[in-house]
């Protein structure tokens, strides 16, 4: 162990090819009014994954894109965690296939991590531990999520909502962003608000059944099923006691923050979130108009753009925070 | 709390200002240009204006406005 800190040293992401604009929306579903909901939920297009293409294939070209982007010797990395809820297989763990694939050393460890919105943090908690304490030096996180394969051929709510994308993060004993105290939280009653029901162990077979909710949405138990009033109401309540938690456990108020960087769900809850905590809307950072809502990769998506637009600076103080199904929660200040 | 100012917020959740008359008996879902989002409205109108946390579960045990109008007032109460 080189020192008792633990920084972000550099973010890479992937976006496959194909983009599924608003307009394709409204072609597919002529009876939506595509703009107005754009307009709510900030979003114009999404990316999402070819037929075949899966997470650990876009956590794959994430990783090499960091690689040369920051000219990362690989044989420097001796961790490696893929967060992902599509993972390849049920068994083996997707990480151990990508650590092959990158050519990374077989010294090195691996695992997946099966969290959504809240993942990114969380890696960043376990890649901070594994550092602390010594188990090891460069740990390659990667995020990757197809939901746009989990999604009913009409479920148009989260068609509009979620993109498919992959970032590359490398976490070492030095960087540039400072890796403070973290808050972290559960509330597993709420495991059903956001889910696929079927494929995996308690439900093995598709049921190939739909029905309709009492505001019309669609309910598919062999897709992706969210509950956007639960969400949204799950969010309002506990989003604002996390940064609270956060800036309690990092000694610092509210006005020593530089940039909140949170998970883009959508604009219509970011709004609502920046009315409530009544932050400055100047030091909130948006990223989802192109991308869409990219599930674990959304947070380490806006950091790279955020720094790019130069909203990032030396002395930088910034809040992150991940939230949604599990349900789940996750921040943590970074020093720059 | 009051009636007409609380009508008044609710008409405002919708992006489009309801052609028909509101009252304390119309329906939440029968209200044309209904939709889940606006219940999201509902439930950031009810935090923001009130002070009050509604949730999925509420919501949907709530038919009409003044069910809607009830529910507020009980939880302001509550507080």
């Amino acid at each position: 162990m080189k020192g008792s800190e633990v920084y972000i040293r550099a973010i890479s992401y992937y976006l496959p090819e194909e983009i599924v604009t608003n307009e394709d929306v409204g072609r597919l579903f002529p009876e939506w009014t595509a703009a107005k909901v754009a307009a709510k939920v900030g979003i114009l297009q999404r990316h999402h994954s070819a037929e075949g293409e899966t997470s650990s294939d876009m956590a794959y070209n994430a990783a090499e894109k960091l690689f040369t982007e920051h000219c990362i010797d690989r044989s420097e990395i001796d961790f490696i965690i893929l967060c992902t809820q599509s993972p390849d297989y049920f068994l083996p763990t997707s990480a151990c296939i990508l650590q092959n694939r990158l050519g990374l050393n077989k010294e090195t460890g691996a695992f997946d991590l099966n969290l959504g919105c809240s993942g990114f943090v969380y890696g960043l908690a376990v890649a901070k531990g594994l550092i602390f304490a010594g188990v090891a030096q460069n740990v390659l996180l990667l995020t990757a999520e197809t939901y746009s394969k989990y999604l009913h051929p009409q479920d148009k709510g989260n068609l509009t909502l979620f993109g498919d994308a992959a970032a590359a993060t490398l976490i070492s004993s030095e960087g540039k962003g400072r890796i403070d105290e973290f808050s972290l939280g559960t509330d597993g009653s709420g495991y059903d608000k956001l889910i696929v029901r079927n494929g995996a162990s308690r439900n093995r077979k598709p049921e190939n059944v739909t029905t309709r909710d009492e505001e019309g949405n669609l309910i598919a138990p062999d897709n992706l099923f969210m509950n956007g009033a639960g969400i949204f109401s799950f969010t309002m309540k506990w989003v604002p006691k996390l940064v609270e938690d956060l800036l309690i456990k990092n000694k610092l108020v509210k006005e020593d923050i530089d940039l909140f960087v949170f998970h883009q769900a959508n604009k219509y809850m970011l709004e609502n979130l920046v009315k409530k905590i009544k932050v400055d809307p100047e030091k909130f950072f948006y990223y989802l108009e192109d991308v869409g809502n990219t599930v674990s990769s959304t947070i380490p998506i806006a950091l790279y753009e955020a720094n790019k637009a130069g909203k990032i600076r030396n002395g930088s103080k910034v809040i992150l925070a991940g939230f949604g199904v599990g349900l789940s929660w996750a921040g943590v200040v970074l020093q720059f | 709390m009051e009636e007409n100012k609380f009508l008044r917020n609710f008409i405002e959740v919708f992006d489009e200002v309801p052609t028909e008359a509101i009252t304390m008996n119309t329906v939440l879902r029968a209200i044309e240009g209904w939709s889940s989002l606006v219940g999201l409205s509902i439930i950031a109108m009810a935090d923001q204006e009130y002070g009050v946390e509604i949730d999925d579960v509420d919501l949907r045990g709530i038919k009409t406005v003044g069910e809607l109008f009830d529910l507020i007032q009980k939880k302001t109460n509550v507080k």
